[in-house]
């Protein structure tokens, strides 16, 4: 078993432990062969990396890119195209500086 | 306004609505008196004595700035006013009917919730922010602004996860997702509950015109408020709105709010702790 970024998620892996909801209802049930398509309906619900099953007998494999990075990525994601409002431009810069990302100075 | 067609077919499908208890409609008409006293309508929320305990608990927890010190209805609105007790008593009635812990097969509803929440008390910290004074307003307005949504999830649950789907695959906002799948809208269903449920005017111009925050007349302020809230919510990806994507800001909206961006950090920084006392909301069926 392994963990990876929902980002990488690749047709034919298969669930290793049930995503589950707040409240712990189960949304996407253990053993489920995964799609990639199914990584932008994941990170909608808030789940951001998944545990699926690996040949490799090492569990825990580290997570390829460190979790601030994939925090400013999820964010850029969210603002994507929306940019040339001026408004739009404010907010974005406000929550850069807020979430401490060290170019929010620019 | 003549109601979309595609609406009526939704409507159907939808099956009963609950109706909001009847101590509601009782409260409505006493607050609009202004001669009404704190003691009558104690009294009348006293009939229900299910809703009263749940208002109780409310008024009693740390959001409220008086936790464990509020022994009666009557108590609370002479210590918290009218207007706050007014809107602990609308939530409670609105969340006795769509209880947020109620799941959606195929769709974290928790995070729905948690996006309400999250709203709610950014506009809660908004209206303080520029000194408006309906903060209380702002704060239903933000918990309840997708109203249409939660009734759609829990009533059409299929045909809500289709949307959501849809909405994440093509990276657009859910209520283009909407349009493109059933050429109606959450707000469009909102709208209809907000008419059945004879909610105030205030209330439902936000969940009318969230959207659309300068149609809202007298309501400009406080809906441009919650504009703003719901898509400060989305960029601190404070729950799930259904969506990835954020709405635009309507750029009049956003000059009448006239925010320094000293004052949005503020309102940010502020943010995680007002939304963990709100999220009391959450359990009030417990």
């Amino acid at each position: 078993m392994k963990k990876i970024p929902v980002t990488e998620i690749t047709d034919g892996m298969v669930l290793a432990q049930a995503v589950t909801g707040s409240n712990g209802n189960v949304l996407i049930g253990q053993g489920t062969v995964l799609k990639s398509s199914m990584s932008g309906r994941l990170s909608g619900w808030g789940v951001p990396s998944v545990f699926v099953e690996s040949e490799d007998s090492q569990t825990e494999a580290p997570v390829t890119q460190p979790s601030s990075a994939l925090a400013r990525e999820s964010l850029d994601n969210i603002f994507k195209g929306r940019l040339a409002n001026s408004a739009m431009r404010a907010i974005y810069k406000a929550i850069l500086k807020h979430r401490g990302f060290d170019d929010a100075a620019s | 306004m003549p109601r979309p067609e595609k609406l009526d077919q939704l409507i159907e499908h939808l099956g009963e609505l609950p109706t909001l208890p009847i101590v509601i409609q009782k409260i409505n008409a006493l607050l609009s008196n202004p001669r009404t006293t704190a003691a009558e309508v104690g009294q009348a929320i006293a009939s229900d004595q299910a809703i009263a305990a749940k208002i109780i608990r409310l008024v009693n927890s740390a959001l409220y700035g008086f936790p464990g010190r509020i022994s009666t209805i009557t108590h609370a609105i002479v210590i918290l006013g009218f207007s706050t007790v007014k809107n602990v008593i609308l939530t409670t009635a609105i969340l006795s009917r769509l209880d947020p812990k109620k799941s959606v097969h195929g769709f974290d509803m928790m995070g729905l919730w948690k996006h309400s929440v999250a709203t709610g008390s950014l506009a809660r910290l908004i209206a303080s922010e520029i000194g408006f004074k309906g903060k209380e307003e702002a704060f239903v307005g933000g918990l309840l602004h997708d109203l249409g949504k939660v009734v759609h999830a829990l009533y059409l649950p299929e045909s809500f996860v289709q949307v959501v789907n849809n909405a994440h695959d093509k990276h657009i906002l859910f209520h283009e997702s909407e349009m493109e799948l059933h050429g109606v809208t959450h707000v469009d269903i909102g709208t209809w509950v907000s008419e059945k449920w004879n909610l105030p005017n205030d209330l439902s111009s936000v969940i009318s015109l969230h959207h659309n925050p300068t149609k809202a007349g007298n309501h400009t302020l406080l809906v441009s408020i919650v504009h703003l809230a719901d898509i400060l919510a989305r960029a601190l990806e404070a729950g799930n709105p259904g969506d990835q994507t954020i709405p635009i800001m309507d750029l009049e909206a956003w000059s009448m709010l006239g925010l320094t961006e000293e004052q949005l950090v503020r309102i940010l920084e502020r943010s995680q702790a007002e939304i963990e006392q709100a999220s009391i909301f959450l359990t009030v069926n417990d």
